[in-house]
């Protein structure tokens, strides 16, 4: 058996339990069909996710249902405008009973990181997380620690309350993966979470005890390493390309995406494709990702802002003019 | 001022003087804002009854309605116009007198007004003659022609009462618009003047009410102030005062010096006020009495002696000339006669000139007539390339003018670019185990029967999953089945470079001729 076999196999077993994982996370989490999607492509990818909607859409639970599901650990951090670094990353602290130095982890340690209204935290605050999410370690009084794999931060901003905050930069911003944005449920939706979280529940306690564990860490590891090995034909490559590219020559945007942008397209695009259940990738899979991927990394010229216009609307313009490619 | 045009100019109570019209007009804006309460209700008492009555019955229909009352201004005109002459002549009379006599104001020529006069440029100016000297026909036309010779100040006095209107009604708007907090906005600037809709018309309704009733005062007051001015001008007012002033000073004098210095005649006073003296007495002589028509009764030739003799004194020294263009009508034939020789060279002169450029015009002739046939064709060119202009005015049935892709995904489209059987072809690629190139031929046979035949908008940007959603959308069920299966095998072929079993090739190979026969043609 050669080695692409082996993956085969291992790929047929563990996309089996992929394909529950969304099922889990439903289990909890009523609805948000796409986010619940976006997040598990940013976990294959080995990205994280920038989530915007109003509190209370179920963002925590969303990170708990996904921390259950593969068995990792979940955290959760509160950003506010006095939050330190070491708040996040941790400390070195003297401990009196042994007579020597101890090394306090922060709550970063851990597989998936809810950082709540990230935006609210100082610039400094948010670099050190950034960081970490980048180098996927962290470094304590000149010691470096690794993290435990995978891991996955889930970073939330408030889009109506913008009084007190500290706007990511773009370049922070081009660390995520993924913007995706979390609405509120529908009417069907809303009824049966209602019904669901109200029986049997004392306090407002999430509850994601009926979510199994269906993959472990290790597994979604290897599934890490099989969507990165995904056969991406090179006309695809070039359609991710194209795409980012028209960004920054669009009428319209005052800063197209670099080419962080295209990498980014193009490793959500290969998730997209192992989670449709596919081996190859299509050009459906990176025009599906592509508006998630691309909205956080491209600036609007002033006159459309001034108009009204969301990222959104110049993307699904780019993307119903590029042209699909040409087998 | 009387009925019939009739002043007593004693009670005049503006300061008659030679004025040019641009300060007649300023003498009016003066006045209007002076009398602007009564001027102004004056107008709103006609017009808002109107508008009322028309709000009544035009109430859906906002544009009618604010064309009717901005049509109607000839009728609240005149009572402003009434009022005004009374007040020049010190009587002030009350709003509510006005009104009572209204229709008596008002109904003079009014329908004349409100139809093909009403676009008349110097309504204002005109206007007193209709009211006050109430003449119609013939002497209405001598009268306004005596008026008006050159006089055009009354029809800039229009045009820049209609800007200042216009301005007025736009600011209005706009301020309107911007002390609506910015949270409550729900429409733009521009949509709310120039978008239909009902707040919009509204708020142009009341603007335009508002703005006309501000300007009206002193539209009509410069219009009659122009008026003054010209019959002033004409039958010498001012003149006519200032020797009434100076007869009633030397009556005083001429009492109180008889008193004084009772059988003296070596008066120094007397003396130097010789040419003085004799205007006096002939004014005495002239105008026994008043009105000013009196002085009508003096026959020219004796008055021209008179007159001749006072513009000898040196007071009287100042001579002015003043030009203007009038129509003279046709020369008559002794003129032409007179100046024969010039007309004889002239035509000489333009026989040679003629002469000369005849061939030029004669191709000038022909170098126009390609300019038009070569525009005429340009315009049918640009109309034969636009169709799709028209395709939206047509039914969607019409098949033949809709512009078809030639390539798509890179895939030629053109069926004459497509083997004459098609799936023969690919079956012989598929058993030569070439089935990159028969899967290739039979997507692509397929999409050129959905983009030329089924009609299907397929644009550039779509991608084959895009296209199998509008095959779903569009087509039967066993169609889209088909080309299902079809999408699946192309795309693990052409991006997963996975190569398919023989059998299921075949066998789209074999169903491609059921499904896409079907097809309309």
């Amino acid at each position: 058996m050669n080695d692409s076999q082996g993956q085969d196999q291992l790929s047929e077993k563990v996309l089996r339990k992929l394909g529950k994982l969304e099922q889990e996370i439903g289990r909890a989490v009523i609805g948000q069909r796409q986010v619940v999607r976006d997040a598990t492509i940013a976990l294959l990818a080995g990205g994280h996710v920038l989530v915007e909607g109003v509190p209370g859409l179920g963002k925590t639970l969303l990170v708990r249902s996904l921390a259950a599901a593969v068995g990792g650990v979940f955290n959760r951090v509160q950003f506010t405008p006095d939050l330190m670094p070491s708040d996040i990353s941790g400390h070195i602290m003297f401990d009196r009973k042994s007579d020597s130095f101890r090394v306090r982890k922060g709550p970063v340690f851990c597989n998936f990181l809810l950082a709540d209204e990230i935006n609210r935290a100082p610039a400094k605050t948010q670099s050190a997380l950034l960081e970490v999410m980048q180098e996927q370690q962290v470094t304590i009084e000149g010691q470096s620690f690794e993290l435990g794999l995978p891991f996955l931060v889930l970073a939330t901003q408030n889009p109506i309350e913008q009084e007190g905050t500290y706007p990511l930069p773009q370049a922070q911003l081009d660390r995520f993966l993924l913007k995706v944005f979390i609405d509120y449920p529908d009417m069907e939706e809303e009824l049966q979470m209602v019904q669901q979280i109200t029986c049997d529940a004392v306090a407002d306690k999430l509850d994601v005890s009926s979510v199994q564990e269906v993959l472990q860490p290790e597994e979604i590891l290897s599934l890490q390493r099989y969507t990165s090995k995904l056969e991406v034909d090179e006309q695809i490559v070039a359609y991710a390309v194209k795409i980012v590219r028209a960004t920054r020559d669009w009428s319209g945007i005052e800063s197209g995406s670099g080419p962080r942008g295209s990498i980014s397209l193009l490793r959500a695009g290969r998730a997209n494709a192992v989670l449709s259940g596919r081996r190859f990738v299509t050009p459906d899979d990176v025009k599906a990702v592509a508006p998630a991927v691309l909205r956080h990394r491209i600036k609007l010229s002033a006159d459309l802002e001034i108009e009204g216009y969301q990222p959104d609307d110049v993307l699904k313009d780019i993307l119903s003019n590029v042209e699909a490619p040409r087998v | 001022m009387g009925a019939g045009g009739l002043v007593e100019l004693d009670k005049l109570e503006i300061n008659l003087r030679r004025r040019t019209s641009w300060e007649a007009i300023d003498l009016g804006f003066a006045l209007a804002r002076r009398w602007f309460m009564p001027l102004w209700l004056l107008w709103l008492a006609s017009a808002a009854p109107l508008g009322v009555m028309l709000f009544l019955l035009l109430h859906e229909q906002l544009w009618l309605l604010i064309l009717l009352v901005w049509w109607f201004k000839p009728l609240y005109e005149p009572p402003l116009m009434f009022w005004m002459s009374r007040a020049v002549f010190g009587e002030q009379l009350t709003v509510k007198a006005v009104l009572r006599q209204w229709w008596t104001v008002v109904r003079p020529q009014l329908l004349l007004n409100l139809t093909f006069r009403r676009f008349n440029p110097s309504r204002s100016f005109t206007l007193p003659v209709a009211i006050l000297e109430q003449l119609r026909g013939k002497p209405r036309r001598d009268r306004l022609r005596v008026l008006g010779k050159n006089q055009h100040a009354a029809t800039w006095l229009t045009v820049i009462g209609i800007h200042f209107e216009t301005i007025l009604e736009t600011a209005f708007v706009a301020v309107v618009f911007m002390l609506i907090p910015e949270d409550l906005r729900w429409t733009s600037l521009n949509d709310l003047i120039f978008a239909p809709g009902r707040i919009g018309e509204w708020l142009q309704l009341a603007g335009g009410l508002l703005c006309m009733s501000l300007i009206a005062p002193f539209y009509v007051a410069a219009g009659f102030a122009l008026y003054l001015n010209r019959r002033s001008e004409l039958e010498g007012w001012d003149i006519d005062i200032n020797f009434r002033r100076t007869r009633e000073r030397l009556k005083k004098n001429r009492t109180h010096l008889t008193g004084k210095y009772a059988g003296s005649n070596t008066s120094k006073t007397a003396r130097k006020g010789t040419a003085a003296l004799a205007l006096v007495c002939l004014l005495g002589f002239l105008l026994p009495g008043l009105p000013v028509e009196a002085a009508q009764s003096v026959s020219v030739s004796d008055a021209k002696p008179v007159i001749e003799q006072v513009l000898e004194d040196e007071a009287f020294g100042r001579s002015e000339e003043s030009h203007y263009w009038q129509y003279i009508g046709q020369p008559t034939a002794d003129e032409e006669a007179d100046n024969s020789w010039i007309i004889d060279l002239l035509e000489g002169v333009f026989k040679i000139l003629g002469g000369f450029f005849e061939g030029t015009a004669e191709v000038g002739k022909i170098l126009i007539w390609i300019v038009g046939i070569t525009l005429v064709v340009y315009l049918l060119y640009r109309v034969a390339g636009n169709t799709q202009w028209f395709n939206r005015f047509q039914r969607k049935s019409g098949r033949v003018n809709k512009q078809l892709p030639v390539e798509l995904f890179g895939l030629d489209l053109r069926p004459d670019q497509l083997p004459d059987d098609l799936a023969v072809e690919a079956h012989r690629l598929a058993s030569e185990g070439a089935f990159r190139e028969a899967l290739s031929l039979l997507y692509r046979g397929a999409l050129v029967y959905l983009v030329m035949q089924a009609h299907l908008d397929i644009p550039d940007s779509a991608t084959e999953g895009e296209c199998l959603e509008l095959v779903k959308a569009s087509r039967s069920r066993s169609e889209a089945d088909y080309f299902d299966r079809l999408t699946n095998h192309w795309l693990q072929m052409a991006y997963g470079h996975i190569t398919p079993e023989a059998a299921p090739v075949l066998s789209l190979c074999d169903r491609w001729p059921e499904v896409y026969s079907n097809v309309d043609g």
